[in-house]
C-alpha cells in the first residue's frame, strides 16, 4: 500500500509513526524526516517558503513509491511533503518505508528521497531578515 | 495551449499561467521556448540560458526535442529543490 500526502499544515512525525506501527505487520520500519535548517550556506534564515506543482508532485511521488515498492517488495510506503511557509525546525518531508527486513526498507527509503529531490516539482525559497532567495539545486 | 510557470521563472514573468495560441510550425519544446523568447524580453530574462530551465508536458518531465503534438499543458520551471 502506498500513501502520498501533500499538505500545507504542519505534521507530527511521531504521530504518523505511531499510526503506522499500529498495524503491527512490519518487521522493519525506516523513516526519513527532512526539516527546515536555521543555518544555510548563505546564512541564518527565519522561514522557508515552498512552492509546488501539485498534480505533478502527486504523480511523481506516487510513481517513485510504486517503483520502490516493486523493486524492494515493500509492504507499506508513506510519503508526505509540505508546501507554503514553514518555520525553522519544522518538518518538510517524511518518507516511511516498511518491509519484512531492514535492508529493503533502508534501500527503498533512500531511493525515494533521492529521486524525489531531483524530480518532484517543489521549489524552496529561503527567507531571512534582509532578503529572500530561491534555493539552487544541490544533489 | 496552457503554459504554467513556477518559482523564479514565475516571478520574472509576473504571473503563474497563461493561454497561448502557438503557431502551427511550433513542434517541439525547444520551439515553444524560442517562440516565447521572441515574443517578449521578459521570457528571455526568465529562462536565462535555456539550459537551466526544466520543462514538463502534461505533468511529465521532457527533453527539449519532445514533440508537443498532443500536449495540453506545458510547465516551465527552474531545477526542483524539494525534499
Amino acid at each position: 500500500m502506498i500513501e502520498v500526502n501533500i499538505r500545507k499544515k504542519k505534521f507530527n512525525p511521531q504521530k504518523i509513526i505511531k499510526l503506522i506501527e499500529k498495524e503491527k505487520n512490519y518487521g522493519a520500519l525506516v523513516s526519513f524526516i527532512g526539516s527546515v535548517r536555521e543555518n544555510t550556506k548563505d546564512g541564518k534564515i527565519n522561514k522557508l517558503f515552498i512552492e509546488h506543482y501539485e498534480r505533478m508532485a502527486n504523480k511523481v511521488i506516487y510513481e517513485t513509491a510504486l517503483v520502490a515498492k516493486d523493486k524492494w517488495g515493500l509492504d507499506y510506503c508513506y510519503i508526505t511533503h509540505r508546501y507554503g511557509t514553514l518555520s525553522v525546525g519544522e518538518p518538510i518531508v517524511m518518507v516511511v518505508t516498511c518491509s519484512k527486513h531492514r535492508k529493503e526498507a533502508y534501500q527503498a527509503n533512500q531511493y525515494i528521497i533521492d529521486w524525489l529531490k531531483v524530480n518532484a516539482p517543489f521549489w524552496k525559497k529561503e527567507i531571512s531578515d534582509s532578503e529572500s532567495r530561491w534555493v539552487e539545486q544541490s544533489i | 495551449m496552457k503554459i504554467l510557470y513556477f518559482a523564479k521563472v514565475r516571478e520574472f514573468i509576473g504571473y503563474a499561467e497563461e493561454e497561448i495560441n502557438l503557431p502551427s510550425d511550433i513542434k517541439t519544446v525547444d520551439d515553444v521556448l524560442d517562440y516565447l523568447i521572441s515574443k517578449d524580453s521578459k521570457y528571455e530574462m526568465a529562462f536565462g540560458s535555456k539550459d537551466s530551465i526544466h520543462v514538463a508536458c502534461d505533468e511529465e518531465h521532457v527533453k527539449r526535442d519532445f514533440i508537443i503534438l498532443n500536449t495540453k499543458e506545458i510547465a516551465i520551471f527552474p531545477p526542483v529543490t524539494g525534499g
